[in-house]
């Protein structure tokens, strides 16, 4: 087996380094177009979608609205804006982020097509976050009543 | 953080295998040189600002076919090896992509970054022995990965563009 040098951080690493890659990557990112700049912020909400979907349910919480809004600051567009291109009204728009109404096959496909995403990327959102309410509600409350036993016990 | 599903080529049968990178936080299981590793990633590993991941595969997950440590404070993988026994140079070469996932792991780690302008923008450095066997490696970042290098300089990068290429190749495979 080939003996190699063993390399220290100091080989690699120290301020002076840090100082140019910070200087050099921005330098390299004011070279991007806008679209690629803003393709790079839509990646990083995508996976912090697909993170979220695979964390632990007692992690933080993350709503629909709150991706949504992501996408919004990274498209650098009013809410307004967005809910006119879905052809809707904002209040509804902000009923359908907020979670005051279920989303509906209509709005999955216009805010999977606008941020480029996986339809069933949202409809895991909306379903993790039900889930995680339910279980809350069932660790706070008894629901011994709703038993089978119950069930075949009524007259 | 649940570990991140991958598949790796089996070397034995051309077969893509499921395996995962997972995060460590017991830096006791990571190998060092005295396990015939290049880098001792169990000291390593302690920095603050770092992260430290390892591939395994489903199948025998207490074998580390490789680890990365990545800096979150530049996008900048710190540390990154194949293990012994999965190196293209060795005869005995069981698994391959095992770099090719980890790298492009750090490259989606990249685009988590806080800083707008740092997003999705990877950089490390490339020392080796002697000049020769850096040219080599530095040509096969650059052929394989996609990876640019910085005149005058031990430090290559791999930009959003061709990052997005290596997660979409290494870590969006289906079986």
């Amino acid at each position: 087996m080939t003996k190699h040098n063993e390399i220290h951080p100091s080989d690699i690493w120290s301020k002076d380094k840090a100082d140019f890659l910070v200087n050099f990557i921005e330098n390299q990112s004011d070279l991007q177009t806008p679209e690629r700049l803003i393709r790079n912020k839509m990646l990083a909400i995508q996976y912090q979608i697909e993170d979220y979907l695979e964390s632990n349910p007692s992690d933080e919480i993350k709503s629909i609205a709150y991706f949504v809004k992501l996408y919004i600051k990274a498209f650098d567009v009013s809410q307004s804006k967005v809910a006119k291109l879905f052809q809707m009204q904002e209040s509804n728009f902000c009923k359908y982020i907020n979670g005051e109404r279920k989303l509906n096959s209509s709005f999955i496909i216009k805010i999977s097509e606008l941020t480029q995403t996986n339809p069933e990327y949202w409809l895991r959102i909306e379903a993790k976050n039900k889930l995680w309410e339910i279980q809350k509600e069932k660790r706070n409350r008894k629901h011994e009543e709703y038993t089978l036993s119950k069930l075949l016990s009524i007259e | 953080m649940k570990p991140k599903k991958v598949l790796i080529k089996r070397l034995l049968d051309n077969k893509y295998i499921n395996a995962s990178i997972i995060k460590v936080t017991n830096f006791h299981i990571l190998p060092s040189i005295t396990d015939g590793w290049r880098f001792n990633f169990r000291k390593h590993a302690r920095m603050k600002t770092r992260q430290t991941y390892s591939l395994v595969t489903d199948e025998e997950p207490a074998i580390i076919q490789g680890c990365l440590i990545y800096d979150e404070s530049i996008p900048y993988m710190a540390y990154i090896e194949i293990a012994p026994h999965n190196r293209s140079s060795s005869e005995s070469q069981v698994y391959d992509d095992v770099a090719g996932c980890l790298i492009a792991h750090a490259c989606r780690l990249s685009f988590l970054h806080e800083d707008d302008r740092f997003k999705g923008w990877l950089t490390f450095d490339v020392l080796e022995d002697s000049t020769e066997e850096e040219l080599k490696l530095k040509s096969l970042y650059k052929q394989k990965y996609g990876a640019k290098e910085i005149p005058g300089r031990s430090t290559m990068y791999i930009d959003p563009e061709n990052g997005e290429k290596l997660i979409q190749k290494y870590l969006t495979r289906k079986s």
